[in-house]
Order: structure tokens, then sequence, then C-alpha cells
């Protein structure tokens, strides 16, 4: 859990907080594999809140249900976003998600993220 | 000059007078409506400002039974909030120190011990779980966490800029390439990295100590019983802690809990005010001061 929650008083303690988290998941559609980081999705970032505060197996089954509710099509250049346009609607089904941490080492002032869940459906 | 400055001491001595004890119930009761109204959902706000206004209902136990019961079906039956950040098991710990208070005061049981000796140990065990997960923490004893948040958050970025002073690049690059890891579509095999220097890092690793060093003496001063003669000075380091802390790190509904909880302990010491009762008073009235953006005046002045 993140530090700044759950009454420990752990907060300005540690770089992981929710804030910081980052949640990708993965698909297949037409034999490519997509990744897709749900921090370019505004509401797809919005739901993705209980998921980063603690990523727990019902929370984010409950995500990716979410995820996959949503109208998704290929724009021009390939790439996977959410649309309105029903008639290239495209259904898709997680494979993977993931949810990663930011890590700073400060020895050689690296930013890196490092991954905390990974869940399979 | 002198017998001036005396004589507006001695005027505001006055205002800020606690005659009676039930002067500083009421006082620090509405202190606690006063931190959660600021810090709550606006329709929870109905609720406490009546408290705020009417002292019969400040003083009645099921008024304070009532908001406590609201406050559970609120947060915990419902759970109508997904975030529940530390500050907020705070207030809830004041909600109950507050209707416990109450109810002691309406049923004439000692109230007062109750609420010096709660206040106490609640500082004490907030400083404790603070001191010892920052001792567990890595990112803290190396002095990475200070030189990330320094770059990350912008609360820290009129302090990091005076540290900079002519590299001010070095931020606004390391804010574009922690923003862009937010974006990153194969984490897993990404690395960026930062600028920096010297003095930063300095910086850094000097906070973490400072902060481990002034937390844990506070939560040692705290929960000592006050035969110790060590334990006078803890008004002392609490003032310290809260005057370097949230003018730069703001999270000001936490410091008025803080303030509020010292306010009490410092009168209930003795049963009458002394220079830090004052003080805590003052802080509390003016806490929404530490939002003003100290660290960019020097930036800009320097």
């Amino acid at each position: 859990m993140d530090t700044w929650l759950g009454g420990g008083m752990r907060m300005f303690a540690n770089i992981d907080a929710t804030g910081k988290r980052v949640v990708t998941f993965n698909t297949t559609i037409q034999d490519s594999v997509y990744t897709l980081n749900v921090s370019n999705f505004h509401d797809l970032y919005s739901w993705s809140l209980k998921t980063r505060i603690m990523p727990t197996d019902k929370r984010i089954q409950d995500f990716i249900k979410k995820i996959e509710s949503n109208k998704w099509c290929l724009d021009e250049n390939k790439n996977l976003i959410i649309c309105t346009d029903s008639e290239s609607q495209i259904q898709i089904k997680v494979e993977k998600l993931s949810v990663f941490k930011m890590n700073y080492e400060i020895q050689d002032k690296s930013l890196s993220l490092e991954s905390i869940k990974e869940f399979t459906p | 000059m002198i017998s001036k400055i005396k004589k507006i001491i001695a005027q505001l001595k006055d205002v800020f007078a606690i005659k009676s004890s039930d002067d500083f119930l009421l006082l620090a009761l509405k202190m606690i409506l006063i931190t959660l109204c600021l810090s709550v959902n606006g329709f929870l706000s109905c609720f406490l400002i009546i408290g705020l206004l009417i002292t019969k209902v400040t003083l009645n136990k099921f008024y304070w039974i009532a908001i406590t019961v609201i406050f559970f079906i609120y947060y915990v039956l419902f759970n109508l909030r997904d975030v529940i950040p530390n500050h907020a098991h705070v207030f809830v710990l004041m909600l109950i120190l507050g209707a416990i208070t109450v109810i002691f005061y309406n049923e004439n049981k000692d109230w007062k011990s109750f609420l010096g000796t709660s206040s106490k140990w609640i500082i004490g065990f907030i400083f404790l779980f603070a001191t010892i997960g920052k001792l567990l923490s890595p990112d803290f004893l190396d002095g990475s966490f200070f030189e990330f948040m320094f770059f990350s958050d912008y609360r820290f970025q009129g302090f990091t800029s005076v540290l900079l002073s002519d590299q001010l690049h070095i931020l606004t690059e390391n804010k574009q390439l922690i923003n862009s890891a937010y974006y990153i579509q194969n984490p897993e095999n990404t690395e960026l990295f930062l600028k920096s220097n010297s003095t930063i890092q300095k910086i850094a690793l000097l906070i973490s100590y400072w902060t481990i060093f002034i937390e844990g003496i506070i939560a040692l001063l705290f929960l000592l019983p006050s035969k110790f003669k060590i334990t006078k000075c803890k008004d002392f380091f609490l003032l310290l802690f809260i005057l370097s802390t949230y003018p730069i790190a703001t999270v000001v509904g936490f410091a008025m809990s803080l303030l509020m909880f010292a306010f009490v302990c410092s009168y209930l010491k003795n049963g009458t005010s002394n220079i830090y009762t004052y003080i805590y008073l003052i802080l509390f009235l003016v806490a929404p001061i530490f939002y003003f953006p100290f660290t960019r005046i020097l930036n800009f002045l320097y």
C-alpha cells in the first residue's frame, strides 16, 4: 500500500506513492501485441486509482473489466485508441496487466520503473 | 519604546487569555471542528458548523456522538472516499478524542487528564511511527527520497531553485524527464537519467538525517513520563519541527491537528497557559499561511 495511506504515518519516507505508480496492459489485435500505458487515457487513469493504491487481484480484475468495456479502435497509424465510432470498434481482451513503481538510484541518478504486480487473467 | 512593546504584548495576552478550564475546553473543541471543517468533504462541514457557532452544541455529548456516527457511516460503512490519507486517520482520532472528552465533561469525570494524556500520546506515537517508517526505508536513509522529491514535488521546487541557483535548467529538464516516465509504453526496458549536483545531494542527505533526528526526539520527549527533566524541551523541538517543515511541505490539515494536540498538552501540563500555548494557538489561527510560497520569494530575492 502507498505509504501516504493506511494510517501508518510512513509518508515522506518512500518515493513509491499512488501518484507515482504506472499501470500498463497488454492485448493482441490482428497478431500484433499492444502494450498500453493507462496514463495516456484520461478516463482509464481515473479508474486505475484503486489498482494503483493497492494492486490486489480483485481490484485488477475489476479494472480489466472496465478496460474491456471501452470502445477501442485502431487509428490510421495502427495505434489502439478509445473511440466513439461504433463501426470500427474492436473488442479487446487484456492478456496481462502490470503495475510499476518508480525507483530512483542516487548513485547514478537513474530513474526506472519496477514491476510490483503482474496479473494474467 | 520597550514599555509600548510590553503594553502590546499585555494586550495580546488579554485577547488570547484562557480565563477558565471551560474556556479552554471550548477552544480545544472548536479547534477540532475547524480542522475537520477545512479538511473534509463540503457536505460533512454542515454538521460541523453548528458546533462551531453554538456553544451549547459544542459542549453537547449527543452532538459529538452524532457527528462521529455520521463520519463513520460516510467513511467506513459506505466507504465514500477511495483515498484515506494518513492525516485523515489523525482527524478520526481528533473526532473520537473530542467525543469522549465531551462525554467525560458532561459526566463530571476527569476530562482534563484524559484529553491531556491522549493528546500527548497521539503526538508521541505519530512521530514514533514516522521515525520507524523512515528508518525502515532505504530510499530515505541514502538521501534518494529527498533528492527525488526536490525535483518531482512542486512544493519543494522553490527550495530546489534556491539550491540550484544558476543551474535552474537542471530542474526544468528533470521535471520533463520525470513527467515522461508516467507515459512510457514499455516501462520494463526504460531507464532515465536525471541530473543533479553535489549541493543537492548533500542537502538531501542532511535533511534526511535531520528529519529522523527531530522526529525521533519529539517521539521520545512526548512518550517519556514527565518526571524526566529532558521532557521540558518537548515544545521547543515540536515547534522547531513545525516551523521548519510546513512552510516547505505544506500539509496544512496535518499541521493544524498537530497544533491542536500541542496546544492541549501545553495548557494542561500545569492547567495554565505558557508562551508555547499562545504560540501554538496563534500558529493554528494562521496555519493557512503555510501555503505562502516562502521559498519562491527567497528565490526571487536571491
